[in-house]
C-alpha cells in the first residue's frame, strides 16, 4: 500500500503542519484514515494529503550553506545593531 | 443494585432501546479488533467507530432514562433478556472478513433507522440523529469503501461470509416503516450486487429482539466483568 503525509491546520492563520504518515490501499481511502487516524478529536480543521510518491525529495547537497555564504544567515540583530548604534551615535551629537 | 427504570411500553421506546444496544453491542464488537485488524490505519478507524458508536448509544439511552442515576445499572447491568440487540451485532465475527462485511451490513441498514427515528416526531431523537448520521456517512463510507477495494480480488470470500450473515440482516429493518424497509432492502442489495455480492431474500418482519443469541453471553461477561469482581466499584 502506497504511503501518504498527512498535513493539518487549525482554525486560525496558521500554516499547514505535518501531522504524520498512514498507508491506505488508495487516495480516497487515504482521506478516510487521515480524519479517524489524525483529526479525532479536531487536531485541525483543515488537511492535505499527499502520496509520499508526489514528494519531491531535495537532495541534500542542495540544501548545504557554504561557509562563503554565511551572509545569508543574516537574522536581523546585525542590521539592528548597526542603526542602533548609528542613532546612538546622532543622539549624542545633539 | 438500584432497579433501572425499565418500562418500555411504546413502539417508538423499543426502536430506541433496539438501536440503542445494537450500537452498544456492536461498538464493543469494533473494539475487539483493536490490535488485531490487517493494518494500523483499521485498527484506528475501528476503534474510532466503535466510540461513535457508544456515543449513539449513550445519547439514546438518556432519551430512555433521562434521570438516570445509576448508568451502569440501567445500561450494562440488565439481565440479557432486558436487552433489545440483534444477533447480527452480538456475533463474535471471525474471521476478519466476516467483520468488515457485517460492519457494510450493519451502517448501510443504520442511515435507514436513524432517518426513521428523526421522522417519529419526537424533538430529542431528531436532534440526536442530526448530530449521527453525519458519523454514519463516515461510518459508511469507510465499511462501503474498504468492502469496494477488497471484493474484487475476494468475491468468494465475502460471499461465504454473506450466506452466515444475510439471515441475521432482516432483524436490523424489522420495525421500520415499510417505505424505510424498502429504500434499506434497495440500498443494501444494490451496494452489494455492484461488487458482485449476492444477499439473497431478506426476511425482515418477525423477529424476536427479546432473546439473545449465544453470542451475546461474552458481550456481557466482558461489559460486566468489573462490576462482577467488585460490586461497590463507582466510576
Amino acid at each position: 500500500m502506497p504511503t501518504y503525509e498527512v498535513f493539518l491546520r487549525g482554525d486560525g492563520r496558521d500554516g499547514f503542519t505535518h501531522a504524520g504518515s498512514l498507508q491506505a490501499p488508495d487516495d480516497e481511502m487515504a482521506t478516510l484514515y487521515a480524519r479517524e487516524t489524525y483529526v479525532r478529536r479536531g487536531e485541525g480543521a483543515a488537511a492535505w494529503v499527499v502520496c509520499r510518491d508526489h514528494v519531491l525529495i531535495v537532495d541534500p547537497i542542495d540544501l548545504g550553506v557554504p561557509a562563503q555564504r554565511t551572509h545569508g544567515l543574516n537574522d536581523g540583530r546585525a542590521v539592528a545593531a548597526r542603526r542602533k548604534s548609528r542613532r546612538d551615535a546622532a543622539g549624542s551629537q545633539q | 443494585m438500584a432497579a433501572p427504570p425499565f418500562e418500555i411500553d411504546s413502539d417508538i421506546a423499543e426502536a430506541v432501546l433496539a438501536l440503542a444496544d445494537d450500537e452498544l453491542v456492536i461498538g464493543h464488537r469494533h473494539s475487539e479488533w483493536l490490535g488485531l485488524s490487517p493494518f494500523l490505519e483499521e485498527d484506528l478507524a475501528m476503534a474510532s467507530i466503535a466510540q461513535d458508536e457508544f456515543g449513539h448509544a449513550r445519547a439514546l439511552y438518556a432519551v430512555l432514562w433521562p434521570s438516570w442515576t445509576v448508568r451502569d445499572a440501567c445500561v450494562v447491568q440488565r439481565s440479557p433478556s432486558a436487552f433489545r440487540s440483534c444477533a447480527l451485532v452480538e456475533l463474535d465475527a471471525r474471521p476478519w472478513e466476516q467483520h468488515l462485511l457485517r460492519h457494510v451490513l450493519y451502517d448501510v441498514v443504520e442511515g435507514h433507522r436513524w432517518r426513521s427515528l428523526a421522522a417519529a416526531g419526537l424533538a430529542p431523537l431528531a436532534a440526536i440523529a442530526e448530530r449521527a448520521l453525519l458519523e454514519e456517512g463516515w461510518h459508511r463510507r469507510h465499511a462501503t469503501d474498504l468492502l469496494a477495494r477488497l471484493a474484487p480480488a475476494h468475491g468468494s470470500r465475502f460471499q461465504v461470509q454473506l450466506e452466515v450473515l444475510g439471515p441475521l440482516v432482516g432483524a436490523l429493518m424489522d420495525g421500520l416503516a415499510e417505505s424505510e424497509q424498502r429504500a434499506a432492502q434497495d440500498d443494501l442489495t444494490g451496494i452489494l450486487l455492484s461488487l458482485g455480492l449476492e444477499l439473497g431474500e431478506i426476511q425482515v418482519n418477525g423477529h424476536n429482539r427479546t432473546t439473545r443469541s449465544a453470542a451475546f453471553a461474552d458481550v456481557h461477561r466482558s461489559l460486566t466483568e468489573v462490576i462482577a469482581i467488585d460490586p461497590t466499584a463507582t466510576w
